[in-house]
This record gives C-alpha cells, structure tokens and sequence, in this order.
C-alpha cells in the first residue's frame, strides 16, 4: 500500500479504519490474550530483586532507555505509539524531547513511570534503566507494580501539562503535599510534613505558603498551581523531573518564570531533567541534549547546538523553519510541514517522513532508514547523509 | 448562605402554591367525583334520586363544577390549609393528616431500609465495575443492573410472589401480619418478626429496583473520576491503587453521589404506590391510591401536597449537601 497513490489517504481516510466484524472480533480476542500476559506479569508480589536488577551501560546517566516499543491494543488495532526509541538522560542534565502531537512523547515519559494507562497500553519491548541514589540499577519495565510505587514521586517526579485539572479538587494543598511526604519518607510525621510542605512551597516561589498550603485548588491561578504542582514534584528530591509540557497552558509571562524555576531547582538538587515540549524556544532556552521525535521514533538527536545550528532529517530542518523568528522577512509567510503523520495503525515499513519529505528519494520508500552518527552526541535516521556523515552528492541521490 | 436560603425557601412556598392549584383544578375535573362512586348503585336500583345526589354533592362541596366554582372551594381548602387543617378524609372519614401520620411510617420504614441496601450493595458494586472496566464482572453486573432497573415493579413483584410465597412458601404472600395467628398482649417480639417476615418480599422488590441506578450511577462517575489528570497525577506520586481508588477517586464520586442520594432522602416518606398495593401493605401510597380512586379530594390533595413538600425539600436538601461535599461550590 503506498501511501501516495491511495486516494482514500489523501483525503485522510484510512481503509484500515473499516472492519468487518469477524477482522473486530479477532482483533478484540488477540488483545485481550495479549494484554492478560501482560498484565499478569505486572501484577506479580514478591518477585526476587535480582529479576530487575541491571547495570548501566554509562554510570553518569540515570535512565537510560533503550529500543523501547509502547503498544496500545486498541480495538481497531494496534498503535505503537514508541516504536523502538532509544536515548539516555544523564546526571544533572536537561534532556528535550520534541515532535507534533502524537508522537509518543508522553507515552516515552510514561513508560518511565510505569503508568501507561491500561490495560490496553504496555511496554512491549525494550529496556529503561534507571540508577537509583543508592547505586542500585533497576530495569522499570521488569518491575513489579508495588515495587515501582516506592520510585514513583520519591525518585522520579512527574509534573504534567494542565494545572488546572492535575490537582485533585477536593483536597487542599496542603493534604496533597503531605500525602507525598508520608508516603516515601518513614521518620515523617503530620507535623515534619507540614513544615516540609510549606517550605517547599516557598521555595517555588510563592508568596504566602501558609495561606497556599490551607488552600483548595480552584482557589489558585494556573500560574500557582502550576508552582504547587512544581513542589509537589520536588518534595521528596527527585533524581529525575519529568515535565510534560509544564508550560504549554501557561500565559506567556508566568512561562518565563517556571522555566526559570525549573532550572534553578535543578541546580540546587543537582536533578535531571526530561522536559517534553514541542516549543522550540522552550527548548533552546532550557535543554542540554535534544531528542526529536516523529510517529513512535526519533529521527534526531543531538546537543542543542548541534540541532538548532545543523539540524540534518529534513523534518528537523524544517521544524526550525517553521518557527517564527528574526529569519521571517517581513509579508512572508511562516512555513509549514505540509501533510499528514502516516496512521499509527498502519504505520509504513519505510520512512515514515516519506510522504511529507520534500527531499524524498525512492531509497526513502525502501525500508526504515538506520540512525547515521555525526558526532558522539548527534544522530539522525536519514537516507541524505552517507555512513560517515557527509551529505550524499547529487547524482548518488539521483541514482538512488 | 442564609439569605441563599431565605430565598430558596419563598421559591419553594411559590411552587407549592401553584402545585396546589393545579393538582386542586385536576382532581376536581376527574370525571366521576367521590358521591358518583357511592352513590352509582342506589341511583340504579332506585333506592336514591338525582336530586338526593345533587344534595349530597351540595353537602360535600362538589356541587359547582364552573370554574369560577372550582376556584372558590379552592380558596376555602385554601384558607384552611393555612389554619392547619387539611380537611376530613372522604374514603376514611378521619382528618387527612391523622390518616397521613398513620400510615407514613410502615412506607417510610420500607422505603429507608432498601434505601440503605441500595447504597451498600449499589455503591461498592459500581465502583468494583469501574475499576475493571470491560471485564467480565463489569458486563456482568451491568447486565443485572439494567434488568433490575427496566423490570415493572408490579412484574418483578408478582414475580417474587409467585416463587417465593406461592411455590416454595418461604415468605407470605400479602400483608403486614399473619391474620390466622393470635398474638398476646405483649408478645412485642413475634408481633415485630412477623411483620418483619411480611416486609422482606416488598424490601427486596424495591431494593431490586432501585439498586441498578444507584450501581450505574457510581459506576458512570467513577469511571469518569479515574480518567481524570488528578488521578494520574496521585499515581505519579507513588499512592498505591487502593488508596488512588477509595481517597482520590471515591472522594470526586461522592460529590454527585451525596448530593443525588440525599435529595432522595424525603422521598422515602412518599410511599411506594404498585409495590405496597400488589403486596396489600396498608402504608401512605396503599391508601393515596384507594383514595385516589374513589375521588377522596381533600386526601388526594393533602397527600399530594405532602409529596410537592417532599420533592422541594429534597431539591433544597441536594444543594445544601452541594456545598457540604464540594468544596469549589459556594452558595450564593
């Protein structure tokens, strides 16, 4: 099935959208199989240590994930949503993770946590290596589901997208940080937890923790609860913040300060930082390393130098492009990626950039292209560059 | 908040006065009036003429069926209703609020004790279902919801009735006490595990009832608790499920939950009309009905009436509970 000769594609329709009641009916019986064996596997108490217990391949990074694939069984199939995504978070550095809507950089972060929404998500294949504080290396994807509770919120945090509805609207402030502090640290008592909350509190950055921490939720701007989800985040000293878009339902001003906060905490903890965005600005601003993701798989990855000053796959290339900035003249429009990301059921076994890229060469429809090294620390999965980097010439791209 | 009140509260006086006219307007429209019921074999047989009915229409107020006539005997029950006095029952000769005070209690006891069942098996059942949503208790458990909620009362009654007092004898098949037993003076415990024995067919016909509601309700806001960012966020925490379930998510459930199942709180005083008479209980709907049927007008009104005083204040009593559970609601 070719993706530029469907006509039902070009209009956006998949035909694998249709199914007859028996392809349904076989899909729904797989599934359910497939996510029992799963399931069963998550739910096992009492499992020796040793089954998780792993060593990292680089002792300075604290989670190391490697050809990770997150599968949703969904009833008209399946979706891999990570397909095969590989990168490393290092000690004390900001990890960006870009890409549209879609293109599994939530779920990425949520496999780390181990709280892909199920039963219909799981962790099909794949590695996450993840060093705790105590030297320790723990193999997420092998752990049982009580087990991971004592790294959830204690050693990796999680600071999501909206504010306004990740805090729970019938507990006040104060309740739902002391949970935290209850719940990870043993010594902990009502009043060690109160104090600890407020001061937290005031750590991010806001004015009157007392009157904060008595507060309900919808008591609170975006801004602040945004900042109270920050603590909560913090509280227990994290080895690694996940931030999943912790900007993008913020107006611009109170932006600029929580990006200032993030960045701050992390130096005073000395924490890394996985921050999913797909703000570019964000991104220059913020990160060390940058991961580009598209459909389920990243296609670049590089410092951020390396990236905003010679990006290599041609979607990279034009996500710069298509940012608006002082490389805009003025009456010109801003530029956009035209079409659409392939359908994740039906994802093609070539190039899933293929149809969008206008760079595209008949070797591109041939098979997934493989991640090309153009330094130690950037790569990009692109038929363009040959093996040691160099840009093919043009008559080799005409050959292909 | 008190003035919210105050308010709601002359609202709730202004709904009952035109409830009052309307149900007043209706029963006095109804085709055959209480004396046509009495009076319908003597005429035949001769014994009385239509002028004897006509005085007796005169005598009970029913004579003048104009409007303007309606309107008047309705500003007199009016006027008498705010001195207190509902009026003389037609059917049972005594004043409707004695009738009503006598027999509200046996409804009121059947109706709160499967109130009480339903809450306990209903609630903890949805929220089983939602947490395992698509599995084969949740289809299970729905699939008896939804039949114990679509079955006709008088159905699953006679239904019961049938296997259980009639095939197997377990439970007795009408009433509220044994007629062929004869009981001391102070045999207060057989007395009470008798009439207990009558209740339990009744009690569990209402409960079947009921219990499906209440099951799907937990069920449909649990399900739409636990996919909230709230929810993932407790998770994130490291909050283990039951806790994330039975604090973070119950406590949303129980905003909907409190508020809808206190509001049902007066109903309960209201009676169940087809239960109580398939099962022959002499409680307050067994009585509105035989009253409603022979045109009782000042009974049918007063019972009425007492059921509009009912559903104002569970409305009210559901937006007190409103502002109780929920903490963003302010009543103002």
């Amino acid at each position: 099935m070719s993706f530029l000769n469907n006509d039902k594609n070009a209009e956006g329709v998949d035909s694998s959208v249709y199914l007859t009641l028996r392809e349904e009916r076989r899909i729904s019986r797989e599934n359910a199989k497939i996510i029992k064996k799963y399931e069963r596997e998550k739910n096992r108490k009492k499992v020796d240590e040793k089954e998780y217990l792993t060593e990292m391949r680089d002792p300075s990074n604290v989670v190391e994930i490697e050809n990770l694939h997150t599968y949703f069984y969904t009833d008209v199939g399946v979706v891999k949503s990570v397909n095969g995504v590989s990168f490393d978070i290092p000690q004390g550095k900001i990890v960006g993770v870009v890409g549209e809507s879609g293109c599994g950089k939530s779920v990425t972060s949520l496999s780390i946590m181990q709280l892909v929404p199920g039963p219909t998500g799981q962790i099909v294949e794949g590695s996450i290596r993840y060093k705790a504080s105590d030297g320790k290396c723990y193999e997420i994807t092998k752990m049982p589901r009580d087990r991971m509770l004592k790294i959830r919120g204690k050693d990796i945090a999680m600071i999501f997208q909206e504010p306004m509805t990740s805090l729970n609207p019938v507990f006040k402030i104060g309740y739902q940080m002391d949970e935290v502090v209850l719940l990870h640290e043993e010594e902990s008592t009502p009043e060690s937890a109160k104090k600890k909350s407020i001061e937290m509190l005031k750590q991010v950055g806001i004015a009157d923790p007392e009157k904060v921490y008595a507060s309900y939720p919808h008591e609170l701007s975006g801004g602040m609860r945004q900042r109270v989800m920050i603590a909560m985040a913090l509280i227990c000293n994290p080895r690694l913040i996940i931030a999943d878009e912790p900007t993008t339902a913020l107006d611009v001003t109170i932006q600029a300060q929580i990006l200032e906060l993030l960045r701050e905490i992390k130096e005073k903890i000395n924490g890394s930082i996985m921050l999913i965005t797909h703000d570019l600005g964000v991104i220059a601003e913020m990160a060390d390393i940058v991961v580009v993701m598209y459909a389920g798989r990243i296609i670049e990855q590089g410092t951020v130098k390396e990236i905003f000053h010679s990006p290599k796959h041609p979607y990279t290339i034009g996500l710069m492009k298509s940012r608006p900035g002082r490389h805009i003249k003025e009456g010109e429009k801003l530029y956009s990626i035209k079409g659409q990301v392939p359908n994740p059921i039906n994802m093609p076994d070539y190039c899933y950039f293929y149809n969008r890229c206008d760079k595209a060469m008949r070797v591109c429809s041939q098979g997934y292209p493989d991640l090309i090294k153009f330094s130690p620390t950037h790569y990009a999965a692109c038929y363009l560059y040959n093996e040691d980097g160099s840009e093919k010439s043009a008559e080799e791209k005409e050959r292909r | 908040m008190w003035k919210y009140l105050a308010k709601r509260l002359a609202l709730g006086v202004l709904i009952l006065f035109g409830v009052s006219i309307l149900i007043y307007m209706l029963t006095m429209l109804m085709p055959a009036d209480y004396i046509d019921n009495q009076t319908a074999a003597a005429l035949q047989s001769g014994a009385m003429t239509k002028e004897d009915v006509q005085h007796l229409k005169e005598l009970y107020g029913l004579a003048d069926k104009s409007f303007t006539g309606i309107l008047k005997s309705y500003a007199k029950w009016l006027s008498n209703v705010m001195k207190g006095n509902l009026g003389r029952s037609f059917v049972y000769g005594r004043p409707v609020t004695e009738v009503l005070s006598d027999y509200i209690w046996i409804s009121f006891l059947i109706a709160f004790i499967s109130y009480i069942l339903e809450i306990i098996i209903g609630i903890p059942m949805g929220i089983k279902a939602a947490v395992n949503q698509y599995s084969p208790y949740d289809y299970t458990v729905s699939v008896f919801a939804m039949m114990g909620a679509s079955l006709p009362s008088f159905f699953l009654s006679a239904l019961l009735m049938n296997v259980f007092a009639i095939r197997l004898g377990i439970f007795p098949l009408q009433g509220l006490t044994t007629a062929t037993k004869i009981f001391g003076p102070n045999d207060h415990l057989q007395i009470f595990l008798d009439k207990a024995w009558h209740l339990v067919l009744p009690i569990t016909v209402l409960t079947l009832l009921g219990v499906g509601g209440t099951m799907k309700f937990t069920r449909t806001n649990m399900l739409e608790v636990l996919n909230s960012d709230y929810i993932r966020t407790a998770r994130a925490k490291g909050l283990s499920e039951k806790t994330v379930t039975y604090k973070h998510a119950f406590r949303n459930t129980m905003i909907p939950l409190v508020t809808s199942l206190s509001g049902m709180l007066p109903g309960l005083f209201g009676g169940a009309m087809i239960t109580e008479t398939v099962f022959a209980i002499p409680g307050i709907g067994y009585m509105a009905l035989r009253a409603t049927q022979q045109g009782d007008i000042p009974f049918v009104m007063g019972y009425n009436m007492f059921l509009a005083i009912l559903t104002v204040s569970g409305m009210l009593i559901s937006d007190i509970m409103y502002m109780v559970v929920d903490p963003r609601v302010k009543l103002s």
